[in-house]
């Protein structure tokens, strides 16, 4: 949880790295990490908003993340100015703060429109090509929302922790074991890789929670009423466990297996079937899905020309579409009943089109997509 | 060598990319054939950017080849090609060679035989015509 500062009430390893940046002024703590912490503060000679991470591991260990981020200058990935050892088996690293935080955060806040949900998942893709080019050759394999961040309205790949460097022989890399929901198909079962494609798939799901889908945190929500009730029956005769944990896993693997668990039915209705189909393409099974982020990258530039700029106002609970034609759009509920009003997008008061109303949102949605030539 | 053509045309662009030499090449990434970008905002613009230089970085492009275009009168092209002209100049990670429509011809004459992987879509075929000169 980030939380004001008292200073004194810092870990150790936080304090010794406030002695070695005397020019870093603190304003937040973040603990939640599973291996360090994380302070946000002002650096009073570059003159802006940095973060120091601070992280743990095995004594005198190679330090994987600042090399990486040092070796690649990119305006998607995370940019690192500094890196020290506290001791042999704690260091830390001076790098670029993200004035937004990260995804996961972000997306509980706020509802994105689909333009910019569409921005932040190319800019996505154009940092993930980057990792991949020559000479870098690196598979990110822990790409989700709390590893990405966003910087002036700007995704910023971050945490390099589980990086590997592509076999050029074999196109590959070992699977991660991290983040058993975004684990792509191929990173289960006995020669489980990660390559290129996996990184996309990762992306793939992260469209998806950008477009209004949601991926819950929680294992137990992906289990039928089925295996839940065998999961009951192994914690009567092991407890809460090891055997308990490899059968729920064992359970997400099936689903991943068999389709994914990105349930696109779940979208807002205003999504088209187009973006559907990218994301679906994006996820799917090895041999059909994108080869690449270009790939990636090309369907969803074709697809930007005709994309209906959609956001859902949680406050209100109605559905906004800007600039349609010179138009704008809104479909609100009102006395039990949904309606459509509407304006220049360049005038200021809207008018309500009787034509355009229903019993339910998707009625108002439909009778409004075929007036206008909604995709 | 892995050389990419990219014609302008309209308000999109058809690409071939090729690897090899002249004599033995043949086509990758076939599935990035086309890009557009109509009435573009700034955005637009950096996601087509995205998109292409994503394109040089996975595919390992050496060179871009774009056709040449006549100052004025025949293949003078229109406004948004003309657009898409300048943002690949002033973005493209790698370096440009412009291709003149003579030039291809010219080569057809003396190196038909080679360009056995010409895709037979009109508009891919001169994609290809434009990578197959930087090879």
């Amino acid at each position: 949880m980030s939380k004001k500062i008292d200073i004194a009430s810092l870990p150790e390893e936080a304090l010794q790295s406030l002695k070695a940046f005397p020019e870093f002024d603190i304003s937040s703590f973040n603990d939640s990490g599973a291996n360090g912490y994380v302070m946000l503060g002002h650096h009073k000679v570059l003159k802006k908003e940095v973060a120091i991470k601070i992280y743990f591991h095995e004594q005198d260990e190679r330090h994987q993340e600042p090399a990486i981020l040092a070796s690649i200058n990119h305006p998607n990935i995370l940019k690192v100015y500094d890196a020290r050892n506290l001791s042999p088996v704690c260091s830390f690293f001076l790098m670029q703060a993200a004035s937004d935080g990260d995804f996961f955060t972000y997306l509980s806040k706020y509802n994105l429109s689909s333009l910019y949900a569409h921005k932040l998942l190319c800019e996505l893709l154009a940092g993930i090509a980057a990792l991949h080019s020559s000479p870098n050759l690196l598979i990110h394999r822990d790409l989700k929302p709390e590893n990405l961040l966003i910087n002036n309205d700007m995704t910023i790949i971050a945490d390099f922790g589980s990086v590997r460097k592509m076999d050029e022989g074999t196109g590959k890399a070992p699977a991660s074991k991290h983040s058993i929901l975004y684990r792509p198909s191929e990173a289960f079962g006995d020669d489980a890789y990660f390559d290129f494609s996996s990184d996309v798939y990762q992306a793939g799901l992260i469209g998806y929670l950008l477009f209004g889908g949601e991926i819950s945190n929680d294992l137990l929500n992906y289990l039928t009423a089925q295996e839940r009730r065998k999961l009951k029956l192994i914690e009567k005769e092991h407890g809460v466990g090891y055997e308990a944990s490899t059968y729920v896993d064992s359970c997400i693997e099936k689903r991943i297996k068999a389709g994914g668990i990105a349930d696109f039915n779940k979208l807002p209705l205003f999504i088209p079937e187009a973006v559907k189909r990218l994301l679906r393409k994006a996820v799917c099974e090895r041999s059909r899905r994108f080869n690449s982020p270009s790939e990636f990258l090309a369907a969803l530039v074709s697809l930007r020309p005709t994309l209906p700029d959609w956001v859902f106002d949680g406050g209100s609970g109605s559905c906004i579409l800007e600039k349609w034609n010179g138009n704008d759009y809104v479909i609100y509920e009102e006395g039990g009943r949904w309606h459509t009003k509407k304006k220049k997008s360049t005038g200021s008061d809207f008018r309500k089109d009787s034509t355009l109303s229903g019993l339910t949102l998707g009625e108002a949605y439909d009778k409004l997509k075929a007036k206008v030539k909604l995709p | 060598m892995v050389a990419s053509g990219l014609l302008l045309k309209g308000s999109g662009i058809r690409i071939v990319t090729v690897t090899g030499t002249k004599e033995n090449h043949h086509l990758v990434a076939e599935r990035f054939h086309k890009l557009e970008m109509q009435n573009p905002t700034k955005e637009d613009v950096e996601i087509f950017v995205h998109a292409l230089k994503a394109h040089c970085s996975d595919n390992g492009v050496d060179i871009i080849c774009l056709n040449k275009r006549n100052e004025k009168g025949d293949r003078s092209g229109g406004a948004a090609t003309f657009r898409m002209e300048g943002v690949i100049l002033a973005t493209s990670p790698v370096p440009i060679k412009m291709v003149h429509p003579g030039t291809i011809a010219a080569t057809d004459r003396r190196e038909a035989a080679n360009k056995s992987k010409r895709p037979a879509t009109i508009d891919l075929g001169k994609a290809y015509d434009l990578a197959y000169e930087g090879l």
